[in-house]
């Protein structure tokens, strides 16, 4: 793949360098901040080669690549400057929700490589001392385990820079402020208060003994704090020896508000989110990680997910055991892998199959990404399959109260991270929960089978052979400099599909209406209704491909490729929207027979405009043949027109 | 390659209508041809593509053509719009 063009056209596609406040990447995905996001071309952007999927939530705007993302990211790097400090702020006012989610995703993504190569070492070592491979007492032991120890005990210092980046303040002053809340003296001076049943004080003012090594909310709050402060001392410093008074003002403001308010402020904090999740492993134990085990697909989508991840990193520094995030999570990794694998075992489709056995197999290991995006979405029912997979096994794991020890990206890789101390119950039960979610995910996707469009009920279609011209048609549209393609002909000769009637009405032959245009079959072939209910649906399985902003018309594609134009009325785009009611916005995925907009018959007929309604295939000349197959009365449903592939 | 540039006086832009005249006007020729509005991209004779531009009155569309007829490609598509759009 030429990842230096991908790069270059998810740019372009994003809106161009200025564009791009920020950009960085996870396992599988290109995390952009824009500053308008509207800016980006989504539609097209899913169509490019070697983009999976976009999605557009919780305040980043992300492109799901795969498994190969670093190479994109860093020829990404090479285009051009979208170093973190932008100066815009965002021209588009997120709502606090979405911003906090935002602010949560910006500081944690960039440090999860770091906690998962500990969390990996601490669950190889587990491992280790499992099977006897290792002396606990030896020195390679004690260096091993502060190698994987580094992390999670100077979090702070990792958090704060790119907290710092998040919040807009001088990194270096960021971690000089995680320095003072690490620092072995005030270490030790808590420990000597403590010893001696002593407090502390700075000028007066009471310091609490708290230890911050491993901690996540305090310095996120300090650092938040230090962003207000660094432009307040800016503000106030005289300009010949602000290179000075700039840095010591919000050191000397910042560093005693830290230790003496915000510090135990997030320590309280901490605790009380530990505090909340024991009362909920005492009392309902199966609750949360089965709640987790069910929705972790959709908060993957949403990025509601790094809401997560800090009380798991929370959990594991205050307890040393994560019951919360982890378990769940594993379920779910799992079982949607085992529902990708069941479609791979299940298609006939080698395209498809190649897809749903890597994705599942990268899924089962912990990163769902290609599967959720890939398969799971595309076909609905495997990510059903995951969410009752991913419950049961989080029930079971709740009940038993199985936890893990260390973090990392939860998959059969993490497994080692649930050997703990206390015998080998918990791995043994994280093992059973985990085929538990893989096998009840199996089964039921393998159950459920993958979405068959009805379109394409012909006899004469093979099973999957939708997905093949859906390539074909996806390399079609946007990008103008490719290729003209030739449709859809190419491995789906003869292929019928079907499409269904949108309207309640009267079917009329194109060639009846008054307007030239579409009786000519200028725009395509088709047919046409005299619609008897002011409401349209959808004649099968796709997407919204067009919304005129004047509502009168709407485009679709199928998941075959075929795109359709529905018009309601003639002339109809001068009342500019009036009397129109879109249901579905641009980009959206539809199911035949979804309610897709509506409109209002009497007030369209009483502007004198004729209501007859073309349903026209504008992409004709890809095709063979396209017949109607319904005259007269029609209802919702009913088969309208067939469209056939060239031999 | 030939190009140019036109903005769109018509009040409604390229909707439905025009935009299947101009997809008429542009599968007449073998060269591809290209509309660029504000940075967004569809070929011609792709009816749902140009449709999806929502091009508007005031907007300015780059017209290129390249292939082996596209100079007459090119003045015929020019025609068009000045006389539609």
């Amino acid at each position: 793949m030429d990842y230096k063009k991908l790069a270059a056209d998810i740019l372009q596609m994003v809106g161009g360098e200025k564009n791009v406040q920020s950009v960085t990447h996870c396992a599988t995905r290109l995390r952009f901040n824009l500053s308008d996001d509207s800016a980006a071309q989504t539609d097209a952007l899913k169509k490019t080669k070697g983009v999976v999927g976009v999605v557009n939530k919780g305040g980043q705007y992300q492109v799901v690549i795969g498994s190969d993302v670093a190479n994109v990211y860093r020829e990404l790097l090479e285009l051009g400057n979208f170093d973190k400090g932008a100066k815009e702020t965002p021209t588009e006012d997120k709502g606090p929700v979405v911003r906090v989610l935002d602010t949560i995703a910006g500081i944690f993504t960039p440090i999860i490589p770091a906690i998962t190569g500990a969390g990996m070492l601490k669950a190889v070592m587990a491992l280790l001392v499992a099977f006897q491979l290792i002396d606990t007492s030896s020195q390679t032991y004690q260096f091993l385990n502060f190698f994987a120890d580094a992390a999670f005990y100077f979090l702070p210092f990792l958090i704060a820079n790119s907290a710092a980046h998040k919040f807009k303040c001088n990194p270096y002053m960021a971690m000089s402020i995680a320095g003072v809340l690490l620092h072995p003296t005030f270490q030790s001076m808590v420990n000597a208060a403590k010893a001696e049943e002593a407090s502390l004080s700075f000028i007066g003012l009471p310091v609490s003994l708290v230890g911050y090594s491993s901690s996540v909310i305090p310095i996120i709050l300090a650092v938040w704090f230090m962003s207000y402060v660094e432009p307040l001392a800016d503000k106030v410093s005289p300009k010949p020896v602000k290179f000075f008074t700039k840095p010591l003002l919000t050191l000397i403001i910042t560093a005693p508000v830290a230790l003496i308010a915000l510090g135990p402020l997030g320590n309280i904090l901490g605790e009380w989110i530990a505090d909340g999740i024991n009362f909920l492993n005492a009392r309902v134990g199966w609750l949360v990680p089965m709640v987790v085990g069910i929705f972790t697909p959709l908060m993957v989508m949403t990025g509601m997910h790094y809401g997560l991840i800090p009380i798991g990193i929370n959990n594991i520094a205050t307890a040393g055991f994560d019951t919360v995030v982890g378990p769940g999570m594993l379920g779910s990794n799992i079982a949607q892998g085992g529902a990708s694998l069941a479609v791979a075992v299940r298609t006939k489709n080698s395209e498809i199959k190649q897809l749903a056995t890597s994705a599942g197999i990268t899924a089962v290991c912990g990163i769902t990404e290609p599967a959720m995006y890939g398969i799971s979405l595309r076909f609905k029912r495997p990510l059903i399959a995951a969410m009752i997979g991913g419950g049961v096994a989080g029930f079971f794991l709740g009940i038993t109260g199985v936890g893990r020890y260390t973090s990392g990206s939860p998959g059969l890789l993490a497994l080692p991270g649930y050997i703990g101390d206390q015998g080998p119950r918990n791995i043994m039960l994280a093992c059973i929960g985990a085929a538990i979610a893989f096998s009840v995910a199996f089964a039921v996707s393998f159950f459920l089978g993958i979405d068959d469009p009805p379109e394409e009920g012909a006899a004469t279609a093979p099973e999957d052979e939708h997905a093949v011209s859906e390539a074909d048609a996806a390399a079609a549209p946007g990008e103008a400099n490719a290729k003209k393609v030739k449709g859809t002909d190419k491995n789906t000769t003869g292929v019928e599909y079907k499409i269904y009637a949108p309207l309640n009405g009267t079917a009329v032959a194109l060639d009846t209406v008054s307007d030239p245009t579409f009786a000519e079959g200028i725009l395509g072939q088709g047919i046409a209704i005299l619609p008897s209910e002011g409401k349209v649906y959808a004649p099968f399985d796709g997407t919204v491909a067009n919304v005129f902003d004047t509502k009168h018309a709407i485009g679709l594609r199928s998941s075959s490729g075929i795109e359709i134009l529905i018009h309601v009325g003639i002339d109809t785009v001068n009342l500019q929207g009036k009397h129109y009611t879109a249901k579905v916005s641009v980009g959206e995925e539809i199911r035949r027979g979804q309610l897709l907009w509506e409109f209002n018959r009497k007030a369209i007929k009483n502007a004198g405009y004729e209501l007859v309604t073309p349903v026209i295939v504008t992409n004709t000349e890809d095709y063979a043949e396209i017949t109607t197959s319904a005259d007269g009365a029609v209802t919702v449903g009913d088969e309208l027109l067939e469209v056939r592939c060239h031999e | 390659m030939k190009d140019f540039t036109y903005v769109i006086t018509d009040e409604i832009g390229i909707h439905a209508r025009p935009a299947g005249q101009l997809a008429k006007e542009a599968k007449q020729f073998s060269s591809v041809i290209t509309l660029d509005v504000n940075g967004k991209k569809a070929e011609a004779g792709k009816l749902m593509a140009v449709m999806g531009l929502g091009v508007k009155k005031g907007d300015s569309v780059t017209v290129t053509a390249e292939g082996d007829d596209e100079e007459q490609a090119i003045k015929a598509i020019e025609s068009f719009m000045k006389a539609n759009l």
